[in-house]
């Protein structure tokens, strides 16, 4: 057993937790100064194996240690991961993080990752979102993992307490990433279809984002800045777009996925949705100064969202031409918009 | 995407854009917004779209939108007149604005969100593309004001071009809206942003000479309905006290000229640090001795050096220590000359004051050719407010005054300033001009000084100068005159304050007087303060006439009634009077029992009839002893009776002794006018 395993065992949970994240930082932060790392040789074997026990717990035991944290001790430890991360240099701070939380996802990492995050968004701890962040972009913002954790942070957030979060609103200014991430998932979660089997977004979130993106137009491109040093990025647009369209018929034909709306919900949340398609144009407009010269979306989306809203009105027998005009109207801007910002490219033969 | 959307309405495409946008404003701010993101990408290069986009957001308020858009329109579609017209109208509001700080316009909110870089270059631009100089000057002001900075590059080309604007429109008088501009508005932001020598000399004299010219002009400006026509609004009780005076061409905003003297001074200061002199920062200060005193130092040391090198610091601080001096005066003697000036007081005066001592054995104009070296003493009467402040400032104003002929140099330089600024129009200066003279002793050129003067005079003044040449008469030994003058004073005077008697006789300290010095006297023209002075000055004419040899009844008589007044103050005349009657061993005098209540003279003058008094044969009553004895037609015993009325006729003088002397010393002298001019003949 190597000497800090040795050492550990002996220690009872805050200190030996401490210690566990003090020699994590010391092992990332040296081998990020020496730049060498030789495999089965440096500490980073022993960094996994320290993490295992002493911050994830999940020896079951095996060593003597403790068996679970309860929720204060556990609190405890998120506060602990959270200043570790926080105070540790910004070059290894995602190294750290990701010997904790990389790796299989088994479920008490995810739940213990979970409260992480949502904690330090209610601190607005930048630097744990940021991380956050990263690995949401990593894992890819329509995957499971993320898509769970995003739901939870919007039960916290907006279902739990439907009250005004100070702190969600702010959030954008904490960590703009995260947030960019976070609305990825979120479309992805509440793709506002019509799907019976899927709610559409709460109105709390809806308003939240709205307002995101309003006050910030570069916001949704937060990830496609990451294209340099991240393999892929993501964009929220595509997915609000769809919810400024689609979301708009579902709330106008009595959908039965939005049977719970009353009706000022709905006639608010079309109205949301209206301020939400020209923050859409706004972003895309502040896309062309960004010259990132990524593309956004593709002419088959638009096509296939196109056909969706027509099965929609066929199946809801939707009535009022003057919205569908207004509709089809929003596309055809959004299009118009995309393509003069070269997010979105057309060949010649859809020209 | 165009052609999708185009329909057959007949109108053009961006039109067509621009008419969906409008008709969404209604409902929805957001959909009328998007149709100007999706316009505007169809139409980048089209200014209708990007001005309707513009209008969209003022009118939806949205200050930084708007700010932007405009901002863009600014760079992109320069040669658009409608975007001209828009930068033009906030560029009124925001001067509007920069005068009166009333709230703020929205639009003028609009174009503080615009970044400091084009706000400047609109501000440049619309300036340049004005033909109207005035708007143009406005202009390139408010951008100095906003962007200190833009004062090197434009500030001294804008004072060039107001100057050339003021000479070109060829107006005469100072106060015009270029020479304001100039002066008030411009300038200090020059002077105070450039470094001192960038600016050559001779530029730097001019200008101050404008603006010594323009604020005299303007504090010394005459009340509304006296030289300008009358205003309606001038009119109004509310705006009658109000210091502001119309200047064409400018609005009323602009025509606020606060604190004129303190501007003065700024700008004096600022050009004074420009030409390297040390100027008196306190010169205004009420410490006017202090001040000169500094001046006199510089005066002397530069004489010392045998140079001109100070010629001009000396020549512009004693010129504007002089106006400033010249100003408070004249504003106390005359509170009615200039507008917004305090005139809750009547006019003041200053007379040749009297000697202490009793007899007049010399003339005060000989005693003056013995006394050139020392100054005469200025008093003033306790009724004068502020006196000693106003004192100072007359002797201030004088010195300045000398300072400023006391070379030829000096002499040749002020001469060519009031040359310039016309100073022989200052109807103003007329007041201290006469006190000056009479101060230099110089009555004959006083009185004539007052007879030019007099025609231009207002009413209110009259008393002021028909006072001060009854004066100068009596100084010269024309005693009939000046009693001529004197009456009519008291004519005058007792119209003007039979309403308004001041219940108490204001007292001028003399305890710290060498009585040998001439002194002057500077009292309120009412009544009460003028009484004392003018009956004084007829005692001092009939005292004259104890001297002479032969009897004169008349003067004595009238010298016995005007002794009462103030009475015990003349008591040592009317033991002259006495000694002379005793002489002439007779007296004759009706007027005697209309006006003598004393009992001191009534004692005295009974005390002449008894053996002890001389005997003196007493022919006092109303109606002459010899009449009465013609009457009587009876030679027996006519003196008892004439002595049984001497005696009713005393006691019921003596039962008068209550009434008062003032009225009864004012009915005196206005009815018995022929007579007491006849004594003087």
């Amino acid at each position: 057993m190597s000497k800090i395993l040795r050492k550990l065992s002996y220690l009872a949970f805050p200190e030996c937790s401490r210690q566990a994240l003090q020699y994590l930082t010391t092992c990332v932060t040296s081998a990020n100064a020496h730049d060498v790392s030789i495999p089965g040789l440096d500490g980073a074997d022993h960094a996994a194996e320290v993490c295992h026990e002493y911050i994830l717990f999940n020896s079951g035991g095996r060593r003597g240690g403790i068996q679970k944290l309860n929720s204060i001790q556990e609190l405890n430890l998120l506060e602990m991961i959270s200043t570790c991360l926080d105070q540790a240099p910004q070059s290894s701070r995602y190294r750290i993080f990701v010997i904790i939380f990389g790796g299989s996802p088994d479920p008490q990492k995810i739940n213990l990752f979970t409260k992480l995050v949502s904690m330090a968004l209610s601190l607005s701890v930048g630097s744990v979102l940021d991380c956050a962040a990263l690995w949401m972009q990593e894992h890819g913002c329509h995957s499971k993992a993320v898509c769970d954790l995003s739901h939870k942070l919007v039960e916290d957030y907006c279902i739990l307490f439907t009250d005004v979060s100070k702190t969600f609103q702010k959030l954008p200014t904490v960590s703009a990433l995260f947030t960019c991430n976070f609305i990825t998932a979120v479309t992805s979660i509440y793709p506002f279809n019509g799907n019976i089997f899927q709610r559409p977004p709460p109105l709390g979130l809806l308003q939240y984002i709205t307002n995101w993106i309003s006050s910030d137009p570069c916001l949704c491109f937060e990830s496609v800045r990451l294209i340099r040093i991240q393999a892929n990025f993501s964009c929220p647009l595509s997915g609000l777009v769809q919810w400024c369209i689609l979301g708009h018929l579902v709330m106008e034909s009595r959908h039965s996925s939005s049977s719970n709306f009353s009706d000022s919900d709905r006639s608010k949340t079309i109205d949301i949705l209206s301020k939400l398609h020209f923050g859409v144009l706004q972003s895309l407009q502040a896309y062309r100064s960004m010259e990132l010269n990524q593309e956004l979306f593709t002419m088959s989306q638009f096509v296939s969202l196109s056909q969706t809203l027509m099965q929609i009105v066929e199946k809801e027998e939707f009535q009022n031409k003057d919205s569908l005009n207004m509709l089809v109207e929003r596309i055809g801007q959004m299009i118009q918009v995309a393509i003069l910002t070269k997010s979105l490219k057309v060949n010649g033969k859809f020209l | 995407m165009a052609a999708v959307m185009k329909q057959s309405t007949g109108c053009s495409d961006e039109e067509w854009l621009v008419l969906r946008a409008r008709s969404c404003m209604k409902t929805d701010q957001y959909a009328a917004k998007a149709w100007m993101i999706t316009a505007r990408s169809l139409f980048p290069r089209n200014f209708t779209i990007q001005f309707e986009a513009y209008t969209l957001e003022k009118v939806g308020k949205n200050v930084k939108e708007a700010a932007k858009l405009l901002e863009e329109m600014f760079m992109v579609f320069s040669n658009e007149d409608r975007l001209w017209e828009e930068i033009h109208q906030i560029l009124e509001i925001l001067q509007t604005e920069a005068m009166s700080d009333g709230q703020n316009n929205f639009l003028t909110e609009i174009f503080a969100e615009v970044s400091t870089h084009v706000q400047c270059q609109m501000l440049l631009t619309v300036a340049e593309k004005i033909s109207n100089t005035l708007e143009q000057c406005r202009l390139l002001l408010l951008a100095m004001r906003k962007f200190p900075n833009l004062v090197g590059e434009h500030g001294l080309k804008l004072l060039e071009t107001l100057h050339a604007a003021e000479m070109e429109s060829n107006v005469q008088h100072p106060i015009n809206c270029y020479r304001k501009l100039l002066v008030y508005d411009v300038l200090p932001l020059v002077l105070q942003r450039q470094k001192a020598g960038e600016i050559p000399p001779s530029k730097l004299y001019h200008w101050l000479k404008m603006a010594i010219d323009f604020y005299i002009s303007y504090v010394t400006h005459p009340p509304s309905g006296h030289s300008s026509t009358v205003q309606g609004e001038m009119l109004s009780p509310t705006k009658s006290s109000k210091r502001q005076i119309p200047i064409p061409g400018l609005f009323e905003r602009e025509c606020q000229v606060t604190d004129p003297w303190g501007n003065l001074l700024k700008t004096f200061l600022l050009i004074g640090q420009h030409l390297g002199w040390e100027p008196q920062q306190e010169l205004f200060s009420p410490q006017r001795e202090t001040n000169f005193k500094q001046l006199f130092t510089l005066y002397n040391r530069s004489k010392q050096a045998g140079k001109d090198v100070n010629l001009h610091q000396i020549l512009y601080t004693a010129v504007i220590l002089f106006l400033h001096c010249l100003f408070a005066y004249v504003s106390a003697v005359d509170p009615e000359s200039f507008i917004g000036t305090n005139s809750n007081h009547l006019p003041l005066v200053m007379v040749e004051g009297f000697k202490q001592e009793s007899a007049s054995e010399s003339s005060p104009s000989k005693k003056l050719k013995t006394q050139t070296d020392t100054s005469p003493k200025l008093l003033a009467t306790s009724s004068v407010p502020d006196s000693q402040h106003i004192i100072s400032s007359f002797s201030t104003a004088f010195k300045c005054y000398e300072l400023l002929h006391s070379s030829t140099e000096l002499q040749r330089e002020f001469m060519s300033l009031c040359e310039m600024w016309h100073m022989e129009t200052w109807t103003w200066m007329g007041h201290f001009q006469t006190d000056m003279l009479i101060y230099q002793g110089a009555f004959m050129d006083a009185i004539a000084h007052l007879q030019n003067f007099s025609t231009a005079n207002k009413e209110s003044m009259k008393v002021r100068s028909s006072l001060q040449m009854a004066c100068c008469f009596f100084s010269l030994h024309k005693y009939m005159k000046a009693c001529e003058l004197v009456l009519n004073v008291i004519k005058e005077v007792s119209v003007q304050d039979a309403a308004t008697q001041m219940t108490n006789r204001s007292q001028v300290d003399k305890s710290h007087i060498d009585p040998s010095r001439r002194s002057l006297l500077l009292t309120v023209c009412s009544q009460t303060e003028i009484l004392p002075y003018c009956v004084e000055l007829l005692i001092a004419c009939y005292k004259t006439k104890l001297n002479s040899a032969k009897s004169d009844d008349l003067a004595l008589g009238h010298l016995i009634i005007l002794l009462q007044y103030d009475w015990p103050k003349f008591q040592h005349v009317l033991s002259d009077v006495v000694q002379k009657i005793q002489k002439q061993g007779s007296f004759i005098y009706n007027l005697f029992f209309n006006y003598v209540i004393n009992v001191d003279i009534l004692e005295e003058v009974t005390f002449l009839k008894s053996q002890e008094g001389g005997k003196i044969n007493l022919d006092i009553l109303c109606i002459s002893t010899k009449a009465i004895a013609q009457q009587r037609a009876v030679t027996r015993g006519v003196n008892k009776g004439v002595k049984e009325d001497f005696k009713v006729a005393m006691e019921k003088q003596v039962s008068r002794c209550e009434e008062n002397i003032d009225k009864l010393i004012m009915k005196f002298l206005c009815e018995e006018r022929q007579s007491l001019l006849k004594a003087l003949s």
